[in-house]
């Protein structure tokens, strides 16, 4: 039986399919250039560079919004190269992977801090004697932790740092992936930041040894306010410009999409390779488009975009990609609002409550699974639960969200099947 | 160096679990599996019967075991998820699509035949 070439089978898609994330780039570069002049924008980048990055730091605070959109780029350049030069094909996985990486480059992620990641992560793959091409996305999911790199650089001192760095890099790319592979067992998929529950508890090893040492990471909160007509022109061209590539790829009526819907989101819920480029590039623009809308749905309460916030959007359309649509997504979205609104010590419009509403998200596939009143009992729950973790990593794990996810998984799949199989039973 | 034989049994393994299930949720009353150990890796021969009202699920399952594309880093990824006995849940079976290092699906009147195959 004949193996076909990885290069094959990348040549056979679509030109406007693999453009999509070259497209990005240039699409975040060229904001950059128009938000920030040249000089401003390379002292930010380096500001962005060398500061803290845990939760929850906004770059476009750190060093403007044009650093922060150029950082975005070159983050999701260095990327998409690397996923593009071994020759792997565009899939919903490589969507969700790399908005991901565009996405939380405005709430962390920096050229600097991530790349003992992926060394980290390379090694790993030779240990195992298998092609980094295998583990590409694992390693750059696994970056999530790249925060606590930057932390080294910034506390210690100039002899210190870089070894630091350096391990703690390695370390976070090699361990992360086999950890991904037995979590993404404890909750079956229903989980889509498989990742962030994975790197949840490594971030929670490394503080709680960390503290034991006397070393405790603490964050100021950065959110910005200022740039927000850039930031949703921004959405706009990126969100219409996925629309229009999959009006121009073939989703040209209702059903050519709603077709799609049917799938409950449960990973490996690649749309793309299950319903092809077109529906998934419209399920894309119109999953974004619930977050922007949500978003903007609270500007009278003074939510103004900023890069978190547009993290979360992108994050949402990446894995529309891969499990997301907007049949399983918003009864979670629900639960977690209602949650919102009964939670009385943390205030409406605050950060963490925001970005979760959004983030929750990960948790769709429970409600494809199991109908909408199971999602919004899981994003109720999520709603609670993420607001007492991010302790527990330090603010190290940018995936706080998909921590939380991963518990709330572990918490309510037994339940849900313990229910289910007994009113099974029943006459 | 870590010995790659171990998984290929495992993912051998974890699709016997899904074809199975698919095949009896496609009607099936008779399924045979001949499992062979070869120089390049594990193949797996399958044969079975179905019933007439599911030959459109066979088809689709066929169709997902044989996709034009398959990401090494996908199955790679997600290939402990398979073999969890879903056998309704597509996704899954998308999966073992990824996981195959090659596959050929016939389908005729009389059964269906399938020969799956896991490189080490």
């Amino acid at each position: 039986m004949k193996k076909t070439a990885a290069s094959s089978r990348s040549d056979r898609q679509s030109p406007v399919l693999r453009g999509v994330l070259p497209a990005l780039c240039v699409v975040l570069a060229a904001f950059a250039f128009v938000s920030q002049p040249p000089r401003e924008l390379l002292h930010g980048l380096q500001q962005i560079l060398l500061s803290d990055a845990g939760l929850i730091t906004d770059p476009a605070v750190t060093g403007g919004v044009g650093a922060a959109l150029f950082n975005a780029a070159l983050v999701l350049a260095l990327s998409t190269a690397l996923v593009y030069a071994m020759r792997l094909p565009v899939t919903g996985l490589t969507f969700a992977c790399l908005f991901m990486m565009a996405g939380f480059s405005l709430l962390g992620k920096n050229l600097l801090n991530i790349l003992p990641v992926l060394l980290g992560g390379w090694l790993y793959a030779k240990f195992q004697g298998e092609p980094f091409s295998k583990y590409i996305y694992q390693t750059l999911f696994s970056t999530c932790l790249s925060p606590l790199v930057s932390f080294w650089l910034v506390h210690l001192p100039a002899g210190w740092c870089i070894p630091a760095m350096l391990f703690s890099g390695v370390a976070i790319g090699f361990f992360v992936p086999p950890i991904a592979g037995y979590t993404v067992k404890l909750h079956q998929g229903f989980d889509l930041y498989n990742v962030g529950f994975a790197a949840g508890f490594l971030g929670l090893g490394i503080a709680s040894i960390c503290k034991g040492l006397g070393v405790e990471f603490v964050t100021e909160l950065q959110w910005g306010v200022e740039d927000h007509e850039t930031f949703l022109w921004l959405l706009r061209v990126i969100l219409l410009g996925l629309l229009l590539a999959g009006v121009y790829l073939g989703c040209r009526r209702p059903r050519d999409y709603i077709s799609l819907l049917r799938h409950s989101g449960r990973s490996v819920a690649d749309f793309i390779l299950m319903d092809g480029a077109a529906p998934t590039l419209v399920n894309m623009a119109f999953t974004g488009a619930i977050g922007l809308v949500y978003l903007l749905a609270l500007y009278p309460f003074g939510v103004r975009l900023n890069g978190p916030l547009v993290c979360c959007v992108l994050s949402m359309t990446g894995f529309a990609a891969f499990g997301k649509h907007p049949k399983n997504i918003l009864p979670v979205m629900a639960g977690a609002c209602l949650a919102k609104a009964l939670l009385v010590a943390v205030p409406f419009t605050a950060p963490g409550p925001l970005l979760a509403v959004l983030f929750c998200t990960g948790l769709a596939p429970i409600a494809g699974q199991f109908g909408p009143i199971w999602g919004m009992v899981a994003g109720f729950l999520h709603m609670t639960i993420v607001q007492n973790t991010s302790i527990l990593h330090g603010g190290m794990n940018l995936y706080n969200n998909g921590f939380a996810a991963g518990l709330v998984c572990v918490l309510l799949l037994p339940i849900i099947e313990a229910l289910r199989s007994r009113s099974k039973e029943e006459p | 160096m870590k010995q790659r034989h171990p998984q290929a049994r495992q993912k051998m393994s974890r699709i016997i679990d899904e074809i199975g299930a698919a095949l009896f949720a496609c009607g099936a009353t008779e399924v045979s599996l001949r499992l062979k150990k070869e120089p390049e890796g594990l193949r797996l021969l399958v044969q079975g019967d179905y019933t007439a009202e599911n030959r459109p699920k066979l088809e689709r399952l066929a169709k997902l075991l044989q996709p034009e594309i398959r990401d090494p880093a996908l199955a790679e990824t997600f290939w402990e998820l398979a073999g969890a006995d879903l056998a309704h849940d597509t996704s899954e079976l998308a999966l073992v699509g990824q996981i195959l290092d090659g596959a050929h699906v016939c389908i005729e009147d009389a059964g269906v035949h399938m020969d799956l195959f896991v490189a080490r």
